[in-house]
């Protein structure tokens, strides 16, 4: 059976591709950007690829499938308009520790980057998401070994 | 430059070898191909496959995909099958762009986007799949782009840059055709999935292809983990044999039997051994073929009802070895009992393994067995498959046996259930009679063509080393009748 949590390897790509994109990693609110920016890279990337409403899809499912661990994202959806914009994250976020924020969002973006492995393989899925962030190091990647805690 | 002025046909290939062959060589270049068929008749498979046969970062695919089938289901079909190469979408061979439910509100946003991308990457080869979703996705309006006009531009766009584009489309057969692209399109690729009872065959047809001598007719398809395979429908080979070959007479292997034949087997010919269940019809059968390979000639042995270790151990019974034939290469044995099979699929497994042992000798045991295996959908064209495989094969100068159980219920003469006889050369029946409260075997020639036969009713037993044929039976009349007795003095022996 295929794990249905992401890999610690991907979890960690997802972490250094979080800290890649918010311009500071101090505030809940920064933190948010980065991840919206990193989705929209992802949606201009794979949408040509799976349909824009695959790619919505699979995030949507990498939310749900975050919240597991981090309850506060199952009132979080993202919009569907193309700006990958997190809607009620401000009001779920309040009062929590950044680093919680952080960590919720790196586990959403594993369980994405996961699913698509999952989808259409790593050959496929995840040589895109290189294609992104070639300056993020994917060397010692490998989801395919071992999954997460 | 060009032959004799014409311009130069090149063609791609579909991935699928016999499928090049029933195009006439493949598709030609610069092509505007309908890949049209029922919903799962492997179209969207097809089109895959010839992708991923012809493109290379040089001669790339643009592949636009429609609504329709979710492109991550799709890739994540797809991709089990063999011949889908991750590496061609990473190396820029293959490009797949999913159109937007936005694009294709209307088809003149949707053909800007769409040439906007070929001329981008400039492809080889564009795959729409599936242009029926777009065209039906779109609500026509006076201020919008038509499918006809849609059509005519993509035609022209596509061929002036060069680029051989296939069009997939859901189509069922009796729906009401949309004539714009079944006119524009130079070659109409039909699919289709015939379910008769509980199985399921699926057919592939070049109804239309453009400058080229296709293959007539509907060919078995059949979706594997290495994609398609197509099944030629065989045509009758033996119209074009020209040369009149001298009458050479064979072996049976028997040599009682070859008495009877009038000197033997005629090379080249098809033998129809006739006879109920246990009368020993495998056992000519195997001699036939062990004769073959004593004489160095090769053999298939097609079995529909036992299997190969049956053969092999019934075959030791009479000293002889198939499996050190078949370690000789002498031998080919096919086994094949499923029962959804198409007569192009066996036809071509036994085409391919006379090819590959160059066999001179086939036995085909049983045609109960290979119409059992058969799909419902097939049965009926038993017949006319069988002619076409007796045709191909003899034709080559290969002589064939083929075995058939007969209901022996001694009221009727019938040879074979499926009226097969007149396909055949020669007729061997085999039967039982009960004679001073014994049951005896017995045989008889039937027909034969061009020579003379015997017309006794022979005695046989089934011996250690292979069938014996003894005697006539002497003084007994009524024996095929199935009320045989002794024949009174003075009483007429006919």
């Amino acid at each position: 059976m295929i794990p249905q949590r992401p890999p610690e390897r991907l979890s960690d790509f997802a972490r250094r591709l979080l800290r890649y994109e918010a311009a500071t990693a101090g505030q809940a609110d920064e933190i948010a950007v980065g991840f919206e920016r990193a989705c929209r890279a992802l949606h201009d990337r794979l949408a040509p690829l799976i349909s824009s409403a695959g790619f919505y899809a699979l995030l949507a499912r990498a939310l749900r499938l975050a919240a597991r661990d981090a309850p506060f994202l199952a009132s979080v959806s993202i919009s569907t308009k193309g700006d990958c914009a997190l809607t009620d994250l401000d009001a779920a976020a309040e009062r929590r520790d950044p680093t919680e924020v952080a960590d919720a969002l790196t586990m959403a973006l594993a369980h994405f980057m996961w699913l698509l492995v999952i989808f259409i393989g790593e050959n496929l899925g995840l040589r895109k998401v290189r294609e992104i962030w070639p300056e993020v190091p994917l060397d010692n990647v490998n989801p395919s070994s071992g999954a997460g805690k | 430059m060009t032959e004799h002025g014409k311009a130069q046909l090149n063609r791609l290939t579909s991935g699928v070898p016999t499928l090049d062959m029933i195009l006439g060589g493949g598709f030609p270049e610069f092509s505007f191909n309908l890949i049209a068929g029922d919903p799962g008749s492997g179209k969207t498979t097809l089109c895959h496959e010839i992708v991923f046969a012809n493109a290379s970062p040089e001669r790339p695919a643009l592949y636009f995909t429609v609504i329709g089938e979710p492109p991550i289901k799709m890739l994540r079909y797809q991709q089990q099958f063999s011949f889908f190469d991750p590496e061609k979408l990473n190396d820029g061979s293959i490009h797949f762009m999913n159109l937007s439910r936005e694009a294709i509100d209307d088809l003149g946003t949707a053909l800007d986007i769409m040439l906007a991308e070929v001329e981008r990457r400039n492809p080889a080869i564009v795959v729409v799949d599936s242009f029926r979703s777009l065209t039906q996705s779109v609500h026509a309006t006076s201020d919008r782009m038509d499918v006809a006009t849609f059509l005519h531009r993509l035609t022209l766009h596509l061929t002036s840059l060069q680029a051989t584009t296939f069009l997939v489309g859901e189509y069922t057969q009796k729906e009401p055709h949309d004539y714009t692209i079944f006119t524009i399109a130079d070659s109409i690729i039909w699919l289709s999935q015939n379910v008769n009872r509980n199985s399921m065959v699926r057919k592939i047809q070049a109804i239309k292809m453009r400058g080229q001598d296709t293959q007539p007719g509907l060919h078995t398809l059949r979706i594997t983990s290495d994609g398609v395979s197509v099944f030629p429908r065989m045509v009758k080979p033996i119209e074009h044999r020209i040369e009149v070959q001298p009458t050479r007479y064979i072996s049976s292997g028997i040599a009682g039997l070859d008495d009877m034949l009038g000197g033997g087997m005629i090379a080249g010919s098809a033998l129809l051994v006739a006879g109920p269940a246990g009368s020993g019809k495998s056992t000519v059968a195997i001699q036939f073929l062990a004769e073959g390979v004593k004489r160095g000639e090769p053999g298939v042995l097609a079995m529909f009802e036992e299997t190969p270790l049956k053969y092999l151990e019934q075959a030791r019974g009479f000293d002889i070895d198939l499996e050190e034939m078949v370690r000789a290469n002498m031998l080919k044995q096919i086994y094949v009992r499923p029962l959804d099979l198409s007569v192009d699929e066996t036809l071509f497994e036994i085409q391919n393994a006379v090819q590959e042992v160059s066999a001179k000798r086939v036995v085909i045991d049983s045609l109960t067995g290979l119409e059992i295996a058969l799909a419902p959908s097939f049965e009926q064209d038993f017949r006319e498959s069988l002619y076409r495989l007796i045709g191909a094969l003899t034709g080559d100068g290969i002589t064939i046996m083929m075995t058939v159980e007969n209901n022996d219920d001694y009221t009727e003469l019938r040879f074979s259930p499926h009226a097969v006889s007149f396909m055949t050369n020669d007729i061997v029946l085999q039967r039982y009679v009960e004679v001073d409260s014994r049951l005896k075997r017995i045989m008889t020639i039937i027909k034969t063509r061009s020579r003379k036969h015997s017309e006794d009713i022979r005695s046989y037993e089934i011996t250690g080393s292979g069938i014996v044929v003894g005697d006539r039976l002497e003084g007994m009349i009524g024996i095929i009748g199935g009320t045989p007795r002794r024949r009174q003095r003075g009483e007429d022996p006919g």
